[in-house]
């Protein structure tokens, strides 16, 4: 685990990383928005295709990090810039780079003003995203996962709707404030282990339980909020609501898997112990949030908060999964945060498509849209059903996975988790049928065109993923495996280890 | 031994990429309106036709070979694969699955060709074909899964299937929310499926999780895993087959189009419960109490049924609640691991269930859209055809001999006294005397008596395309009993023995005769008291009392609606109104404020004004003076 496989040839992670920033310097002299759309279109599907030669490359069969490279920064600090990928990261980094250029593509029409800031903020965001599933170097995190908040918050605040300074104040806050005590935590780790900032040095460590619950509790605020977990999620349908169609896609699919990606990169690895004593408490928050998310989710009339707090619900499986600590558990949460990125951010897409033409997003307004345009409603009843875990989609093999995995660590939990895939049934069929049919007294939508093919361009990928991951998900399951089947070895040695370390005293 | 076939997959392929084409060409042509009706139907009865020859071919190449070692397998991909979870996607037909599949496609062909004069002008008849073929191609992966979680995507594609077609009709709100209902209600069951499949899996699912994996390892299941699973898996079964408590959705399932009705909702997916029973059985065979409680559950679902069906007004709800009584028999057969009893009553009743609810459909389209039993009557002379094929569906449904309700119903009631259930034998006996009753009283009102409707005399028999597959089925109703006799009226029980799905046990000539006796009998009862009330003339009754109750269906709608519900939907709109802002938003906004306050004290000090600036820096320059005194002076 704690080896770095560094990459001889073309520095691929650093060029994932960069080519937006470089991208939107290019930007800054470009003077037509049409031209500022085609460079950022071209900077991002550079990146997907990069992340594409990083699948082809990545090697399933060592837990190594790949495509590692390493550069001093801060020598006197021994701050290093230090990259690579896993199997837990790999997944998110190609997702992430897969999305962008659909974030673009959903911008196209929706952003009519400041285009070339809009896209600016759109190609930092991506330097910052990418560099966190990439980062090992724990100071190179910290800076790019607070990096991210500045250009979300501008996205949100100046191309949002009508309460975006509340929501974007809220964002920027409450997830700044989730991410001071990780600052103080990265330092402490940093201190015990001779000043080094490089991750794999500070995982598997003795450090005392005392301390490390201190430090699980800074990881998990920080995490917890960007996730999010009940009672830390009420920045999120407030975000989601005000954010423009990219910005909702960014926040969903990518953003809070940093929470997740952050529990099983940090927590698991650096404080064990911690996390084996605390693991209960973060399995029934879980639990609370995947109830309380479908409750909400089923009493909401706007679109972008239903799927907000369906989020909420959703992560909450992730998060069972990733603490249950047992394969199926860990890989099926893995492939769900895939899954959700895919669908939520795929459900985002279709809601900005409605909005931009009856600007409005509430059901009521929307209801019987079905008639006037069915092409639309199709891809959305796709993904509604990837959304509550239909078989054949995505989303069923993640929390078939999950739920066996639970159903072997604790049959109370289990059962507990399963009302929310009622519920989950339950407000996705409401909106969707809303939708689709609505009633006798719908509004008038004969006004309404069908997607235009840029539109379905936009969307086709994402269905075809939802299909893939359903019927065929061994390619992406074969790529995490190793890396989780070693991380989960790590934890049983170190538990042992320490297990005999108690016993010796 | 699992032989190869390569038929299985086409099978399901077809009907399911007749859906995709459907699909395309009705987006494509939505516009412009351009497609008629027919033309979709006539698409869309391809798949199903070709489904069913390669269903016949199935069974010439099942029969070829050796009667001990009758499977085939068509193995595709392996699905997903984590730690010792391996789960295989492939098909698989044993003669039980080729059974299902022969009437399952042979009813489907029926109903597709029916639905094209049925659905004639219908704008939206697109969506509804490309449903049609999707129910299909998913009621085929439910049959030949090789394994419960293929079994599983099938199980959960005819629910969505039926979700989309019972809101078919959706400019009326109350359709739509027979589609949800009939959704969520199901969803509910599902879980206790996928719980019985977590749990199977965990106990021995380690080494394959095919069927034939499973039924290697079954025996290893101690008593209270297999009961457990059992019944975690018969809940999913409960939900799909609509049997106590979950039976509520079926009869708002009416809201969709009759075909629907008859194919969905009656022939094939209801049924899928009893299969997955059947399917099982290695694993209820492990267990008799489960088998007892589904039993249990089954004959009183039939006696609940059953009642409601006496007093109900609307064609297709009477219908419905004898589906699901009828459901109720099958159940009673598969649990008391009477297989091959369940199976046959499953294979028997769609034909005669599917009949009648074509015919209903074939009544309601020559009224327009009437299906109030109370103004109908007097049809047969305006409808001979249907009168003559729903007189006929109506005989076997009521069990008259030789038609096929009577055969597989006895054999049933037959087993129920064979393992010791007299109580289960005497309500089944009672059943089918009020199935008598309530099939006859339908015959009766509608097609006897006096005409009630205002437009009697303009009323005409259906098209030819629907008529054709009501007599074809109605053939299907008398002689589909035959290919089971048992011993004693001269017969050899070939579909028992050619399914072997139990042990075989000498016949019980005194049970069997003590049986048909008493179902004889009370079957004439139930005739005999409907025909007393209801010939010559039908009045349209009052109910009082019990009859009043049962004619609202004991309330239970209202019952789940305020228990399970309403507070549901109460809960998440106080979360919305009330937790989620004050409570778990309220630290932080608390927060907010003790920032915001703190900074108004702070603001409040800088007033802008220069002379209080100049007071503050003479009172700050004393302050300071006088410590720089103190500290000097000491």
């Amino acid at each position: 685990m704690d080896q770095l496989l560094l990459n001889p040839g073309f520095p691929l992670l650093s060029a994932m990383v960069f080519l937006p920033l470089v991208g939107s310097f290019i930007l800054l002299p470009v003077k037509s928005d049409e031209q500022c759309r085609i460079v950022s279109l071209a900077a991002t599907g550079l990146v997907a295709l990069l992340s594409i030669a990083l699948v082809i490359g990545f090697d399933n069969s060592t837990a190594a990090f790949q495509f590692g490279e390493s550069y001093r920064w801060i020598p006197s600090l021994d701050i290093n810039y230090t990259v690579g990928v896993d199997g837990i990261s790999i997944l998110l980094v190609v997702m992430t780079a897969l999305i962008m250029p659909f974030c673009v593509l959903a911008s196209w029409s929706y952003i009519k003003k400041r285009v070339k800031p809009f896209m600016i903020c759109l190609l930092i965001m991506e330097t910052a995203m990418i560099g966190v599933f990439v980062a090992l170097d724990f100071v190179l995190f910290y800076i790019l996962w607070e990096a991210m908040l500045i250009p979300m918050y501008l996205i949100i605040a100046i191309w949002g709707g009508p309460r975006k300074v509340y929501a974007s104040i809220k964002f920027f806050l409450y997830t700044l404030a989730g991410s001071i005590l990780l600052l103080v935590a990265i330092i402490w780790l940093a201190w015990q282990n001779d000043f080094s900032f490089y991750i794999p040095d500070m995982m598997w460590q003795p450090y005392a339980l005392s301390a490390q619950i201190l430090i699980f509790l800074a990881f998990f605020l920080a995490f917890a909020i960007k996730v999010p977990m009940f009672p830390f999620h009420t920045w999120l349908p407030a975000a989601h609501v005000e954010a423009p169609t990219a910005g909702s896609v960014i926040l969903a699919s990518i953003l809070l898997k940093m929470g997740t990606y952050g529990f099983l990169r940090f927590a698991l690895p650096i404080v064990p112990d911690a996390t084996f004593y605390l693991m209960p408490y973060v399995l029934w928050l879980s639990i609370a949030g995947i109830i309380y998310g479908g409750l909400t989710a089923l009493a909401q009339q706007d679109m972008k908060k239903l799927i907000a707090y369906s989020s909420v619900g959703h992560m909450g499986f992730v998060t069972l999964g990733i603490f249950i600590l047992n394969k199926q558990g860990i890989e099926g949460a893995i492939l769900q945060m895939v899954n959700h990125g895919i669908t939520t951010g795929a459900l985002f897409l279709c809601v900005g498509m409605i909005y931009e033409r009856t600007h409005s997003r509430d059901l009521h307004v929307s209801s019987g849209v079905g008639q006037y345009m069915p092409v639309f409603v199709t891809f959305l009843a796709f993904f509604s059903l990837s959304s509550f875990g239909f078989p054949g989609t995505n989303s069923f093999v993640g929390e078939f996975l999950i739920l066996a995995g639970t159903f072997e660590f604790d049959l109370t939990l289990a059962l507990a988790a399963i009302p929310g895939a009622v519920l989950a049934a339950a407000y996705m069929l409401r909106m969707l049928q809303k939708v689709i049919w609505g009633g006798a007294n719908n509004p008038d939508q004969s006004y309404l065109t069908d997607l235009n093919t840029r539109e379905i361009v936009t969307l086709a990928p994402f269905l075809l993923f939802v299909l893939w991951i359903g019927l065929g998900p061994k390619p992406f399951l074969a790529m995490i495996d190793v890396s989780v089947v070693e991380l989960l070895a790590d934890l049983a040695a170190h538990k042992s280890e320490m297990l005999a370390a108690t016993l010796v005293h | 031994m699992m032989h190869h076939s390569a038929l299985l997959l086409p099978m399901v392929i077809l009907p399911l990429a007749g859906a995709f084409v459907l699909g395309v060409l009705r987006l494509a042509t939505v516009r412009e309106r351009g497609m008629a009706a027919h033309h979709f139907g006539i698409i869309a009865a391809f798949g199903p036709i070709l489904s069913f020859l390669l269903a016949l071919g199935l069974l010439v190449q099942i029969n070829g070979l050796p009667g001990h070692d009758r499977v085939l397998s068509q193995s595709l991909y392996q699905w997903f694969a984590v730690g010792e979870m391996r789960v295989n996607f492939g098909l698989m037909a044993d003669p039980l699955a080729v059974l299902m599949v022969l009437f399952v496609t042979f009813v489907g062909s029926l109903i597709h060709i029916y639905s094209i004069g049925y659905m004639k002008g219908d704008p939206n008849a697109g969506a509804f074909f490309a449903y049609l073929n999707l129910f299909l191609g998913a009621m085929l992966i439910l049959v030949l899964g090789s394994g419960p979680l293929v079994m599983f995507v099938g199980w959960e594609g005819v629910g969505l299937c039926s979700y989309l077609l019972i809101s078919y009709y959706n400019d009326d709100r109350a359709n739509v929310a027979a589609g949800n209902k009939a959704f969520i209600v199901n969803r509910i069951g599902d879980l206790g499926f996928i719980l019985g499949l977590a749990l199977l899996f965990w106990a021995i699912g380690d080494t394959g999780f095919d069927y034939a994996d499973l039924r290697e390892r079954a025996p290893e299941l101690t008593p209270l895993l297999a009961l457990t699973v059992g019944l975690l898996l018969f809940i999913g079964a409960t939900g799909k087959s609509a049997q106590l408590p979950l039976y509520v959705w079926l009869p708002d399932a009416m809201a969709g189009p009759t075909p629907v009705s008859a194919l969905i909702h009656a022939a094939t997916m209801v049924t899928a419960g009893v299969y997955m029973v059947a399917r099982f059985s290695f694993l209820y065979m492990q267990s008799v109490p489960a088998g007892v409680i589904i039993a249990w559950v089954g004959i009183l679902t039939a006696l609940l049924g059953a009642i409601f069906g006496m007093f109900q007004r609307d064609i297709k709800k009477i219908l419905a609640y004898s589906t699901i009584s009828q459901l109720g028999y099958m159940f009673v057969g598969v649990g008391l691991a009477a297989y091959s009893a369940g199976i046959f009553h499953v294979f028997t009743h769609a034909f005669f269930k599917a009949l009648l609810f074509l015919g209903a459909g074939s009544v309601i389209t020559a009224l327009h859209h009437q299906q109030d039993i109370w103004r109908m009557g007097g049809l047969k002379k305006r409808l001979p055809i249907t009168y003559v094929t729903m007189l006929i569906g109506a005989l076997a449904l009521a069990g008259v001999p030789p038609l096929a309700g009577f055969f597989s119903k006895d054999e049933i009631l037959v087993a129920a006294l064979a393992t010791g259930h007299p109580v289960i034998w005497l309500l089944g006996i009672l059943v089918a005397g009020m199935t008598a009753y309530y099939t006859f009283r339908l015959i009766f009102v509608v097609f006897h008596g006096t005409p009630r409707d205002a437009h009697y005399e303009e009323v005409t028999e259906s098209l030819r395309v629907m008529t054709i597959p009501l007599m074809i089925l109605a053939a299907g109703a008398v002689l589909a009993g035959f290919i089971n006799l048992p011993p004693i009226l001269g017969g050899h029980q070939l579909l028992s023995h050619w399914l072997g799905l139990e042990a075989h046990h000498s016949p019980h000539i005194k049970l069997e005769l003590l049986t048909i006796l008493a179902s004889l009998t009370v079957c004439a009862v139930g005739i005999g008291i409907a025909y007393r009330r209801f010939i010559p003339t039908a009045v349209e009754p009052v109910y009082h009392g019990f009859a009043r109750f049962a004619e609202a269906k004991f309330h239970v709608d209202e019952l789940y609606d305020s228990l399970f519900v309403q507070p549901l939907l109460g809960a998440g709109a106080a979360i919305r109104r009330v937790v989620e802002p004050r409570i778990v938003d309220g630290p932080v906004q608390a927060v907010v404020w003790l920032y915001r306050a703190g900074a108004d004290a702070v603001s409040a000090v800088q007033s802008g004004y220069v002379r209080v600036y100049a007071i503050y820096m003479v009172v700050g320059v004393g302050l300071l003076s006088f410590a720089v005194y103190r500290l000097l002076v000491g």
